[in-house]
């Protein structure tokens, strides 16, 4: 009778409770994290992706013996038998023991305990250990691009450079896999439910991987060697405004992030800004020559001091009065020449150029805090101001920033926003590039050309940058070394040595900038970033196959002397012509 | 059946004196030939055997059909296991094949990275860069 009134109740009053208690009881609701995408260089070469990794788990409830649980487990993972003891014990049903454990770990621990348990009563039997599937994200290149590419964190958000910026591009969406399940693993032909994960998008950069390690490469022995806080490069192709490499020195492995220095985890050459210094003075010359107030055989009276705004400008070295021609002004780097140049000139007329080359605008790679510099609006001048600025300093610029005036000129005057994102491909492998880059003409294709042959005396005899010289290239450039800014003390404390350059310079394929941050010892722009450029360039011709021109260039002379001696030399020649 | 109930009265007259009633019938009595009647124990016996029968052939059909899915989970193990080594093999190929590796390996083998090349100029035949090129061209 007892039987027959539970089946009535089982059956029929309280049967939908039942049902639903059965359900609950043996059904299991799995997330199904989703791969975020893969990070790949232009060429396809993986720079980060996601792969799969198992979690060991403990319920500490159903563990009974934690010491002889943590001899067995703990050398299998290569942690403490101390600390796995601290994992297996107390009443948490949830606890990591040890993540990304390879499945020939996991099958060891299974095999350890199964012996083990084989030996003892039921009731002293070790359980309670689990496997958690997920993904970990795996940097293959380990240091190569760590700055730019950032990392992710242990919740699976991107958190610094391309990984934080397209957190929403490579991320993907979780799935859903409901089952049914007698304690353990699914029933095997019961009621399934799948919602499949949707992987995230995978990005390709602009990023060359074999020039971003030549350039890592070479900062990484500068950095060493000069002591300085940090080298960043940056390679662009002037043409297109990709950039093929920005690397950082000192690097980070960002498989092993957490052990890392906050400080080593930002990028230098677009979150860091600093006064360019004479790099600058590319941009006041070419304003110069499109106004035409200047030709790059003109001649200035050049002491090595001058006093503008109560204060006195002086050059870097001290010289007897100079009769420089503007090319050898830019050659050899002179201050005062500058100021004379730019004297020529409004101080609205040097601003708006300096606005057109893009200082003070952020160049929005889509890389977070990225900041547009500081160039003061022409009100906010000083006196003093519009000859500091003319050299390159009083105002602030990114490394990226300072390599896109150096591209514009090499591109024939049009500036061209660079990129790093070549475009995403889906899950189905579907492909979409990205939108071509912005562009706008800033000086006239003749004046870029001018230009470009009075930067090649920067890397010639005579020059700041002889280091920069490649053999059988042409290579203009520019050097820079500028008293740095040091936010700490909120005084002017160490330097920033740079060079900027591009090759071949009759026809250029990169543009390359090296930027030492706070050296200890020699600072010369010339002197440290010249070497680099030069190793890393002579590597990126060679790869990308680039031959000379073959076009010799017929240097402008530097002063008045070697201007007259040209003259003399035409002089004779069209006189020889004539007859 | 039609003609077996028709035999049947449908209307039975009141008995005059008390006799046993007769067992009321839907079908004639089944009789072999020697006049004894049939047992329905053959029928149970059959209706059992095959009930046994469809029992232990679902229960056959439904090990089956659990044994390929058991089967088909334990090869989902195996394929994921097999999956797991492609993905760590795939790893280590990466790391080996990224450029700081090569680097090492080859300074190891004794490998220096190549110098400056030497251009020739085909039209002019000289080399237009290097003094070396020039000199080792000249008479």
């Amino acid at each position: 009778m007892t039987f027959f009134f539970r089946l009535i109740d089982v059956q029929a009053v309280n049967a939908k409770e039942y049902a639903e208690r059965a359900t609950r009881e043996l059904t299991r609701t799995a997330k199904l994290p989703a791969p975020r995408g893969e990070i790949t260089d232009r060429n396809g070469h993986v720079l980060a992706r996601s792969i799969e990794s198992l979690d060991l788990v403990v319920d500490q409830t159903l563990i009974n013996r934690p010491q002889r649980a943590a001899e067995i487990v703990a050398p299998i993972i290569g942690e403490s038998t101390s600390y796995v003891k601290s994992r297996l014990t107390g009443t948490r049903k949830f606890v990591y023991v040890a993540r990304d454990i390879t499945p020939a770990q996991w099958k060891s621990i299974k095999a350890a305990l199964a012996a083990e348990n084989a030996e003892v009563k039921l009731s002293k039997r070790i359980g309670g250990f689990f496997s958690e599937r997920g993904f970990r994200r795996d940097y293959p290149e380990k240091y190569l691009a760590a700055s730019l590419l950032g990392f992710v964190n242990s919740a699976g958000v991107g958190g610094g450079g391309m990984e934080s910026s397209l957190n929403n591009t490579l991320a993907g969406k979780d799935g859903i896999f409901t089952y049914e399940n007698g304690g353990g693993p699914s029933i095997p032909s019961s009621r399934q439910i799948l919602i499949p994960p949707q992987p995230g998008k995978s990005v390709r950069l602009t990023i060359d991987r074999d020039l971003q390690w030549a350039a890592e490469d070479a900062i990484t022995a500068l950095a060493k060697e000069t002591k300085a806080s940090s080298v960043s490069a940056v390679i662009i192709d002037p043409a297109t405004g990709e950039i093929l490499a920005l690397a950082t020195a000192p690097g980070f492995d960002p498989n092993n992030f957490s052990q890392t220095k906050a400080s080593l985890l930002k990028i230098p050459s677009v979150q860091d800004i600093y006064e360019p210094g004479s790099t600058g003075k590319v941009m006041t010359m070419a304003a110069a020559l499109e106004e035409k107030v200047v030709t790059p055989t003109t001649v200035f009276k050049t002491p090595d001091k001058i006093r503008r705004a109560g204060k006195t400008f002086n050059d870097h070295d001290k010289h007897s009065v100079w009769k420089l021609t503007a090319t050898g002004i830019l050659a050899k780097s002179s201050n005062v020449g500058t100021i004379k140049i730019s004297e020529r000139m409004s101080e609205n007329t040097l601003y708006s150029y300096l606005r057109k080359f893009g200082i003070g605008e952020r160049v929005r790679l889509g890389l977070p805090a990225e900041p547009a510099g500081i160039l003061n609006p022409v009100e906010k001048w000083s006196g003093s101001t519009f000859p500091t600025v003319s050299f390159g300093q009083s105002y602030s610029v990114t490394a990226i920033q300072a390599t896109s005036v150096f591209a514009t000129i090499a591109n024939a005057g049009l500036r061209v926003t660079p990129t790093l994102v070549a475009g995403t491909s889906d899950s189905s492998g579907h492909y979409t590039a990205a939108p071509r880059p912005e562009s706008q003409r800033v000086i006239s294709q003749d004046v870029a050309r001018q230009l470009s042959a009075m930067m090649e005396s920067v890397v010639q005899e005579g020059g700041t940058a002889v280091r920069a010289a490649i053999p059988g290239y042409r290579v203009a450039g520019k050097t820079g070394t500028a008293q740095r800014y040091d936010g700490s003390c909120g005084c002017y404390r160490g330097y920033t040595a740079s060079f900027i350059g591009f090759a071949p310079a009759d026809k250029p394929r990169f543009v390359m900038s090296v930027t030492v941050q706070n050296p200890v010892g020699i600072h010369w722009g010339g002197y440290l970033g010249g070497p680099v450029f030069k190793s890393v360039i002579s590597y990126a011709l060679k790869s990308y196959r680039v031959p000379p021109t073959g076009v010799e260039l017929s240097p402008y002379p530097l002063d008045k002397k070697g201007l007259d001696k040209l003259n003399k030399e035409t002089k004779v020649a069209t006189a020889s012509a004539k007859r | 059946m039609a003609l077996a109930a028709r035999k049947i009265p449908l209307v039975k007259s009141m008995p005059t004196a008390r006799t046993p009633e007769p067992l009321l019938r839907l079908v004639q009595d089944l009789r072999v030939a020697d006049g004894k009647s049939v047992t329905t124990t053959a029928f149970v016996y059959l209706v059992f055997g095959a009930l046994i029968t469809s029992i232990f052939m679902v229960m056959a059909l439904n090990m089956a059909l659990n044994q390929d899915s058991i089967k088909l989970h334990r090869l989902k193990i195996e394929a994921q296991a097999i999956a797991d080594q492609e993905e760590a093999i795939t790893a280590q190929v990466a790391r080996f094949s990224s450029p700081h590796m090569l680097a090492k390996r080859a300074r190891t083998l004794g490998m220096v990275p190549s110098g400056t090349p030497e251009f020739l100029d085909l039209r002019p035949k000289v080399s237009v860069d290097s003094e070396v090129a020039v000199k080792g061209v000249a008479p």
